[in-house]
């Protein structure tokens, strides 16, 4: 499976027609055949660089992404929006503890890890992400994914998607567990040592009337 | 909101002879804006108990946070301060090594957990 994500700021000027019209082009591209799960959603307040519209979209392999690519790329001008980021990645799911989830949240994290760090390095911090979901049950789905290709506000080198019953999990638990502050955070923090994450991350999230990471 | 102490350690390891001024740097560099940011300092222990001429020194430094909400105050604060992102690798090229780890009392686990 691969799967695209771009996170669209639109520029201030940008009239509400305007992104309505964005918005609808970047729908019109997910009914194109060889799509599979997708979703083009607001972002939901307190996002962190996270965009004002996510546009999410699945496909069976990398050929069906590129036959559609050029599609989505297409549905803003450059003059309209002032970023986006976006991430091509492959692979599915690692984690599904409820893939009947209904009304939650799905949350993506885009990052940027220092060209310099360490194989090992990466690889730890990766394991760290990923041990937050034995400690936070709030995480319902996830799935972490180093990109394929990642452009914008950074060049993008890994997604952390999750998904929760509702916002609160996100904000209570995942945000506020030890697991994250004491532990995984030496990461992104250039206070410590193992600090190798670009600080401009793009945190942000939207409603998710079904799973999007449940196959 | 749990307000748990939080302990955030540095561990400075010194090459023997500059123990004391590394300290003082540390200490007038950089504690200034840690206080600033939310961190109190709890205490300053050195290992061994001598300022070392022959051998490095470890220098530990242990600053405290009342609640995680405010220690992420204190990373929101220092996250995208370039200043310090460079005073921090400007120092640390003054020392042999040196560690941050984060800390809670044993008996405060149950309730940092309970989020």
């Amino acid at each position: 499976m691969f799967k695209l994500t771009l996170a669209l700021t639109f520029n201030e000027a940008a009239q509400t027609a305007t992104r309505d019209a964005i918005t609808e082009r970047l729908k019109a591209a997910a009914a194109q055949p060889g799509v599979g799960k997708h979703f083009i959603s607001p972002t939901m307040p307190n996002v962190f660089f996270g965009g004002d519209v996510l546009a999410h979209y699945q496909f069976a392999d990398e050929a069906a992404l590129n036959k559609i690519a050029p599609q989505i790329d297409a549905a803003f001008a450059a003059g309209d929006v002032s970023n986006v980021d976006r991430v091509v990645y492959p692979g599915k799911a690692r984690g599904i503890a409820k893939p009947d989830l209904k009304d939650g949240v799905y949350r993506t994290l885009l990052l940027s890890v220092d060209k310099s760090a360490s194989p090992a390095a990466v690889e730890a911090f990766e394991e760290d992400l990923r041990s937050m979901t034995r400690h936070v049950p709030a995480i319902k789905n996830w799935q972490l994914s180093r990109t394929k290709s990642g452009s914008g506000a950074m060049p993008w080198t890994h997604v952390w998607e999750q998904e929760y019953e509702s916002i609160d999990g996100l904000m209570g638990p995942y945000m506020m567990h030890p697991c994250h502050w004491g532990m995984v955070d030496r990461w992104f923090d250039p206070e410590f040592p193992e600090g190798m994450i670009n600080p401009r991350i793009c945190h942000t999230f939207v409603a998710a009337p079904v799973s999007v990471l449940a196959s | 909101m749990s307000d748990e102490t939080v302990f955030v350690v540095d561990e400075l390891v010194v090459a023997p002879g500059q123990g004391e001024a590394i300290l003082k740097e540390y200490l007038d560099a950089y504690g200034p804006g840690a206080r600033a940011r939310g961190f109190t300092l709890d205490r300053v222990l050195v290992n061994p108990p001598l300022w070392n001429d022959h051998a490095p020194n470890t220098i530990t430094v242990s600053w405290t946070v009342q609640g995680a909400g405010p220690y992420w105050n204190t990373l929101f604060q220092s996250r995208n301060d370039e200043a310090l992102a460079q005073w921090w690798k400007d120092f640390s090229k003054k020392l042999i090594s040196r560690r941050r780890t984060v800390h809670a009392a044993a008996e405060d686990l149950k309730g940092l957990n309970n989020v």
